[in-house]
């Protein structure tokens, strides 16, 4: 009973509200206060990538399993933010949402990139997958390393936004360019295959 | 696990059950200690500033719409009123008439005296040659002389309704004393406004110039237009006709004196002088008509009493109705060509959705490919 009246569904257009978690990223955003703050000053772009940088870079390190590429791509995501950021509307979205969105597509330009050049070289860049090397997180155990390697980019992404991130629901389907109903199949399955992964990995 | 609990699970709250304890472990070991960037990446991202843009360039493209679309509307009908302005401007009769005006409120025009300028007359010097004609002669082929049918009407303002009845008929006394007549008279003197004479005058052509100049003298000449066309082409060809017509007529007669034709061809050939007398009266009647329009002209002369203060605002007014027609005129041929460009770019949009729905789902499948795999 108590759980179900605690499930409430998020309001349409919610903000990542969320509660600070030990080792976590504070994602608190007051849509009001940086909305006008936002409209009425144009150097607010310094705080609000400031702000957003760890978690659009995170979240480029999950889709793209490099981080390396993920330092270019974030680089790439900010600049090309700084050149539409006048016509960013707070209203319409919280600035993490709209940042992951231009990550995104910067990520997708890249993917299709990659896929050229592997179809000119008819080789994989990376063996069919992420180098071994490449690590997620220090704090990440090695067998769940290995498991978000299995993961395909769509999976790590959704649990990049809706897990390391924290994005609420509608955000992260907004980013994704899919239904909240979606986002959370697409989540509740990646999480799935997280844990069949480790399972599979342990044993 | 349900979507909302998986949610709850998100915003922190405790797990009740195995699943969802392990994926609340889950959950915890992804958060823990995040990757972060670089010293180099945050330096970089440090540096970037927002340049300085002019604040309609930065708009979006849906408030630059809101913005633009107002400023072409006023644009086009701005376009439309200098346009009515300066093509009413320019009218020629209204210049005429305001010369006319203008000298006359200067100094007046005394009855008789010749008017400012007859420009048409000055163009067409050929009518001033002509040497005299009576109404009988026929104007010779070989004497160079071009035969001209001559229109011309006059508008004249007369002081007041006493002097209108002597003006109109000093007019008539102008046509008769210049060998011409008065076809037509009509004197108009409504009570409490402006009264007016309309007359019909045939003046012959030789003295057209005289008859225009005193009959301008009567008033101030408030407007005149004259027409001159060229009669000497169809009358050659009328001529021509009838030399043609006599010929034939000639030689069917000789042909009927012939003792042996066939009383059919007799009765054909009989037929055919019929035929021929009958097409010669009517060319004959034709050219006769065509040289009398040659020998007069028509002059259309109308008196008017109508006040001047009237005049001047009539003037203002009209060229306000002008400016205002012209501009009129001008929105709907914008409004015509922006309604054949709707027609032609119409039937597009719909290929063009079509064309932007296979774009966006043809990137669907290729993102799709790209990420899941």
């Amino acid at each position: 009973m108590a759980r179900e009246a605690r499930r409430q569904p998020a309001p349409a257009k919610s903000l990542a509200v969320t509660i600070p978690r030990p080792g976590g990223v504070s994602g608190f955003v007051n849509a009001t206060t940086v909305g006008a703050r936002l409209a009425a000053d144009p150097s607010s772009f310094a705080e609000v990538a400031e702000r957003q940088l760890e978690a659009v870079y995170r979240y480029l390190v999950y889709l793209t399993g490099d981080r390396s590429v993920a330092e270019d791509l974030a680089a790439e995501t900010f600049e090309k933010a700084l050149r539409s950021w006048r016509r960013f509307d707070p209203r319409r979205a919280a600035p993490r949402t709209w940042l992951c969105g231009i990550a995104r597509n910067v990520a997708l330009d890249w993917f299709r990139a990659e896929r050229r050049r592997r179809r000119r070289e008819e080789t994989y860049a990376r063996d069919g997958g992420e180098s071994a090397e490449t690590v997620f997180s220090e704090g990440l155990s090695p067998p769940l390393e290995r498991a978000l390697r299995a993961l395909s980019p769509a999976e790590r992404e959704v649990v990049a936004l809706r897990v390391v991130l924290e994005l609420d629901g509608p955000s992260a389907a907004r980013v994704l360019g899919i239904s909240a109903t979606a986002c959370s199949t697409r989540l509740s399955r990646a999480l799935t295959k997280l844990e069949k992964e480790m399972g599979d990995v342990r044993s | 696990m349900s979507a909302a609990d998986l949610s709850a699970l998100l915003r922190g709250e405790p797990a009740r059950t195995d699943e969802e304890r392990r994926v609340a472990s889950l959950i915890d070991a992804l958060r823990a200690d995040p990757p972060g960037p670089s010293a180099t990446l945050r330096a970089h991202v440090r540096e970037l500033r927002p340049q300085k843009r002019h604040r309609l360039l930065s708009l979006a493209p849906r408030r630059l719409a809101v913005v633009a679309v107002p400023l072409l509307a006023a644009a086009a009908l701005g376009t439309a009123l200098v346009h009515g302005l300066i093509d009413s401007g320019g009218h020629p009769v209204a210049q005429k008439e305001f010369q006319h005006r203008s000298a006359s409120a200067v100094g007046g025009q005394p009855a008789g005296a010749p008017t400012a300028t007859v420009p048409t007359f000055q163009k067409a010097p050929s009518v001033l040659g002509l040497p005299a004609r009576s109404m009988g002669d026929v104007p010779s082929l070989s004497s160079g002389v071009r035969l001209r049918r001559f229109v011309a009407s006059l508008r004249v303002r007369i002081p007041d309704v006493n002097r209108l009845s002597k003006a109109t008929s000093m007019a008539t006394q102008v046509a008769r004393l210049l060998g011409g007549y008065a076809a037509s008279v009509e004197y108009r003197n409504p009570a409490g406004r402006p009264g007016q004479a309309f007359l019909e005058l045939r003046i012959p052509i030789d003295h057209v110039q005289a008859a225009l100049t005193r009959l301008a003298g009567l008033g101030t000449l408030l407007a005149q237009q004259v027409s001159v066309q060229d009669l000497q082409a169809q009358l050659e060809r009328q001529a021509a006709q009838v030399v043609q017509l006599r010929e034939e007529i000639t030689l069917t007669q000789k042909a009927l004196q012939d003792p042996s034709l066939s009383p059919v061809d007799r009765i054909r050939l009989q037929l055919k002088l019929n035929e021929a007398g009958r097409a010669l009266a009517q060319r004959m009647h034709a050219r006769k008509h065509t040289v009398a329009e040659g020998m007069l002209a028509r002059l259309s002369l109308v008196l008017t009493t109508q006040k001047p203060a009237v005049q001047a605002g009539i003037h203002h007014e009209r060229r306000l109705n002008r400016m205002l027609g012209s501009a009129v005129s001008f929105l709907e041929l914008e409004s015509t060509i922006l309604l054949y460009a709707l027609v032609v770019i119409t039937p597009l949009i719909p290929l063009a959705v079509l064309a932007c729905a296979l774009v966006s789902a043809r990137r669907r499948r290729d993102e799709r490919r790209l990420l899941h795999t």
